[in-house]
């Protein structure tokens, strides 16, 4: 037994002296992810010193559908919850990357566009369109509480207000601003932001957003957030309550964030009636204003105009859409309500009033047959599913609304584009764009706008992270359904030398489409259900939601949260995705196939002769055997060893087996181990590719079954670049496949068969599936000559 | 027959109503191998087919839907997109003409399916020195990013962008 222990160890010390090789991978992130403290602490979760500054508005606003133009006043009240004294604040004027001299007009964003370099009558169009324009926000009034104009120094979208005296700690500062600008015509001028004109009818729908000035995020880890808006990166801002009075037409209809205080004054009493009973309707969305009544109002004029106050509490942004042309539809969604119900039962709060919270949707005669049929659902759908991963939806109401703009999210309101053809049909992918894009910006209410992480310098955080969760409520829309087009190409993505690692900043990543929502939700896709398990990611992901909502989280508060939730140690997997350029390629190089020897000569003896006269014979050998031969023609010439058998067992051989089993006796080992019947295999691994992964396993048998094996990630732990298992079975093994349903996004299938097969191009299996079938062609003749000999003659 | 500028404000909607959200992905890929026994290169290409529409719209300035249009006037205005912008050159410079081979439909299950155009090269002098420009929808997306897996000895994934869009596929040595 003691050369056993002495075996062991000088086997174990082999191994470490070998792994000089990169461990890595497996190093704890530490270093690399910023210090915990008392704001952000160690397990992920905000600290004692957490803080964060809010602003509070209360607007009044015009919308002049002749002009087309907004025009406004606000009184801001910005809180200094940090501990520093501030002396200037900033304020975003993103409407000013629509202005003259904005830094996007010399390159206008053409991520939704046409290429202006090509001369055609839409470029032209756009062009003329971009001369034209001047969007830039004019500020007319700037001043104090008292009405004392305020010193500011505007730098295109970001303008920086000077405080008479520094803002204490703890302290409020209240400014009054009034500001007006002319609305962009969306078809021309892409924006997030705009209105549509409908020639038919003479009508627009306005869906207006980024259209006050908003205060810039004051950071505990980046101080100010005042980056220029160039279009691309969206938005970091503050929470804070909303008191807005918008003043329109007065038929047109209006969706806006927050609750509408003054119904009885803008609304009709059909319209109050309809809405208290859409109130009780959980199954299908039922018209607040109809299409024929939508249809009658496209033809009227306004008679003067109405005044819509809307109250939102504990939002970052607002947005608000308005038109004569809408339909209004509406339904509650079951099991949600506002204020949301407590999970724990009992006690005086559930005696507590609760309406349900309201999914809404507006849009115009064009947007049906499909807007009536799936947005509201949609959306209510969307809210129980995220609420089940996340939180209970904290607000009142929840809008999609048709217009312009493509797809874009706002507390408690978004735009989204998918409408039928012209003549009312529809192809079955703008179907799935409509129900998809109202997932994923009702989701959007989740990430950003209640997690309230910062777009602009890590746009995963809620692309991703939102993502992520859209792909798991369109799995529970319907079976099969196909996810967007940002999570496709990751295998090919990932194959490329020259890539980013997520973390980088989003300012500056140019394959923005596959670093912030592809490779991220691939990432927690597989960390989901092939690291964690269901039952803890859900748990971790869930803790992380509650920890951070209305705050602001940073990715190591994510990273932190999933590992001290879940508790398992995951800095490898964050190290990988998110940190390196890795991908996955893993290898199976070899399986070795090893059997025990018993020891036994009585069983071994022969055994080896048995493979020995199964090996095959030489040629020359058997050529030769039939020559004569000398000890036949002298047979003195033979002796003992002529007539022994290999096979036959010496005496020495069997004291030696006896001693060893009275060995294995007094060690107490059962000498019946050595007759083990099972096959050993060794499958040797190696990660070509980098990325740590666990590895997925199938085994097919000899006599027809196959396995599934998991092996965790920590197999590469002391050495990342090869692995290997011993695989102890009664079976025979006939084949081992490694990510056999091809979900690890692995970049070399070929590489993961053992033995090796090859793997078709798309080309040669699409010329395959377009080879005749002989068999068809033969077992039915040409119907036409059988009918030409029944036909009767005439 | 409308005139183009009639039609204008019609296909300026019709842009609109098939592009998504923004950061909307553009990106395409493609497999190509060589085939000794044909002598050809066997290029299979996935693009979406909302951007390929796009595409074909503003080449013949006329509406095209892969559900509406006849297939067979569909696949001379691919084949024409492709002419232009998927170009293969042989190592003396010549330009190589494909060879139509079909299509293929993505499931179409999908708020953004995609669709797979096979065709194949002839390269009767093998693929040493040939070189290839991959500049399909990178009039359309300043952002498109065109990735190609060559299978060959070894597979290299090749990735053209607008700006970068010639590279030679396998160098002489």
């Amino acid at each position: 037994m003691n050369r056993l222990l002495l075996f062991l160890s000088a086997a174990l010390s082999v191994a470490f002296a070998e792994s000089g090789l990169p461990v890595g991978k497996f190093q704890q992130l530490d270093q690399t992810v910023p210090t915990p403290s008392p704001l952000r602490n160690a397990s992920g979760a905000p600290g004692t010193a957490y803080w964060q500054n809010r602003a509070d508005y209360d607007i009044n606003v015009e919308l002049d559908d002749v002009k087309r133009t907004i025009s406004a006043e606000a009184t801001v009240t910005y809180h200094n919850a940090s501990p520093d004294a501030l002396t200037y604040l900033w304020v975003q004027l993103d409407q000013n990357y629509l202005s003259h001299n904005a830094d996007s007009r010399a390159v206008p964003n053409t991520k939704r566009g046409v290429d202006l370099t090509k001369f055609s009558y839409s470029a032209l169009d756009r062009l003329v369109a971009y001369e034209e324009y001047d969007g830039e926000m004019k500020i007319s009034k700037l001043t104090d509480a008292k009405g004392e104009a305020l010193p500011h120094s505007i730098v295109k979208t970001m303008l920086r207000l000077d405080l008479p005296e520094p803002l204490a700690a703890g302290a409020n500062f209240v400014f009054k601003i009034a500001w007006s600008y002319p609305i962009n015509d969306c078809e021309r001028i892409n924006a997030r932001t705009g209105y549509e004109f409908f020639k038919e009818d003479g009508n627009c729908i306005y869906t207006i957003a980024q259209w006050f000035p908003r205060m810039a995020a004051y950071t505990d880890y980046a101080g100010w957030i005042n980056k220029q808006f160039l279009g691309t990166g969206e938005f970091t801002l503050e929470f804070g309550n909303y008191k807005v009075s918008l003043t329109v037409p007065d038929d047109h209809l209006v969706a806006a964030t927050g609750a509408l205080q003054n119904a009885d004054t803008v609304l009709t009493e059909t319209q109050r009636e309809r809405l208290k009973k859409a109130q009780g309707e959980t199954k299908k969305p039922m018209f607040i204003v109809t299409p024929e009544e939508a249809k009658a109002a496209e033809k009227g004029k306004p008679k003067g105009k109405k005044t819509w106050i809307f109250q939102a509490d504990n939002v970052r942004d607002f947005a608000f859409a308005s038109s004569r042309k809408f339909i209004w539809d509406a339904m509650a969604v079951e099991g949600a309500t506002y204020p949301p119900t407590p999970e724990r039962k009992g006690g005086i709060a559930d005696r507590m009033y609760r309406p349900p919270v309201m999914a809404m949707s507006l849009y115009p005669k064009e947007g049906m047959p499909l807007w009536d049929k799936y947005s509201t659902h949609a959306i209510a759908h969307t809210i129980q599913v995220y609420s089940k991963y996340t939180f209970a939806y904290p607000y009142p109401v929840a809008w999609s609304v048709n217009g312009p703009v493509g797809g874009m999210e706002y507390p408690m309101i978004c735009f989204n584009g998918p409408r039928p053809e012209k003549d009312g049909t529809y192809p079955e992918r703008t179907k799935y764009a409509l129900i998809g894009v109202v997932i994923h910006e009702v989701g959007h209410n989740y990430f950003p706008m209640i997690v309230n992480s910062d777009e602009r310098q890590w746009t995963w955080m809620d692309e991703g992270l939102n993502s992520f969760v859209e792909y798991l409520t369109e799995e529970e829309w319907e079976n099969d359904w196909n996810h967007r087009r940002n999570e496709r190409g990751m295998v090919d993505y990932m194959r490329l030398t020259d890539r980013v690692p997520v973390m980088t900043n989003s300012e500056s990543i140019a394959d923005l489409g596959p670093n912030a929502y592809g490779q991220p939700t691939a990432a927690l896709n597989i960390l989901r259900e092939h690291i964690l398990g269901r039952e803890a990611f859900d748990h971790a992901f869930k803790t992380y939601a509650r920890r951070w909502m209305f705050k602001r989280p940073t990715p190591s508060d994510f990273f932190r949260t999933m590992e001290d939730a879940s508790g398992v140690d995951l800095d490898w997997f964050w190290r990988g995705w998110f940190y390196s350029v890795d991908h996955v390629d893993v290898s199976i190089d070899e399986v070795r196939w090893m059997q025990l020897d018993t020891r036994d000569p009585a069983i071994e003896k022969p055994k080896k002769k048995k493979e020995k006269d199964e090996l095959p014979q030489t040629l020359t050998k058997e050529r030769n055997y039939t020559l004569p031969k000398r000890v036949d023609l002298f047979p003195e010439l033979k002796d003992f060893y002529d007539n022994f058998d290999e096979a036959t067992v010496l005496p020495s051989e069997k004291k030696k087996f006896e001693s060893l089993l009275k060995e294995l006796k007094e060690e107490e080992i059962d000498p019946k181990l050595l007759q083990t019947k099972h096959n050993f295999y060794v499958i040797e691994m190696s990660n070509v590719g980098g990325l740590v992964m666990p590895v997925l396993l199938k085994i097919d048998y000899t006599d027809g079954t196959s396995e599934e094996l998991k092996l965790p990630a920590e197999i590469w732990r002391f050495n990342t670049e090869r692995a290997s298992k011993l695989l102890f079975t009664k079976k025979e093994l006939k084949a081992v496949t490694f990510d056999p349903r091809q979900e690890l996004v692995d970049t070399d299938v070929e590489n993961n068969f053992w033995p090796r097969r090859p793997v078709k191009s798309k080309f040669q299996l699409f010329k395959d599936e377009k080879a005749p079938n002989p068999m068809r062609e033969l077992t039915k003749p040409e119907k036409k000559d059988d009918e030409k000999k029944a036909a009767p003659k005439k | 027959m409308p005139s183009l500028l009639q039609r204008l404000p019609l296909l300026l909607t019709l842009a609109f109503s098939t592009l998504l959200h923004a950061h909307s992905l553009h990106q395409s890929t493609a497999e190509a191998e060589y085939n000794p026994t044909t002598q050809k290169l066997e290029v299979s290409l996935t693009v979406f087919i909302n951007d390929l529409e796009l595409a074909l719209m503003r080449q013949s300035e006329r509406l095209i839907s892969i559900d509406k249009t006849p297939a067979a006037e569909f696949d001379a205005h691919i084949q024409a997109y492709l002419a232009k912008t998927f170009v293969v050159t042989d190592a003396d410079g010549k330009t190589m003409k494909p060879e139509w081979v079909g299509r293929e439909l993505g499931s179409l299950k999908n708020d953004d399916p995609t669709v797979t155009l096979f065709f194949a090269i002839p390269l009767p002098e093998g693929l040493v020195g040939t070189s290839l420009l991959h500049s399909v929808l990178c009039d359309l997306f300043q952002d498109q990013t065109n990735l190609l897996l060559l299978r060959n000895t070894q597979k290299v994934e090749f990735k053209f962008v607008r700006g970068d869009s010639a590279k030679q596929l396998f160098s002489p040595k």
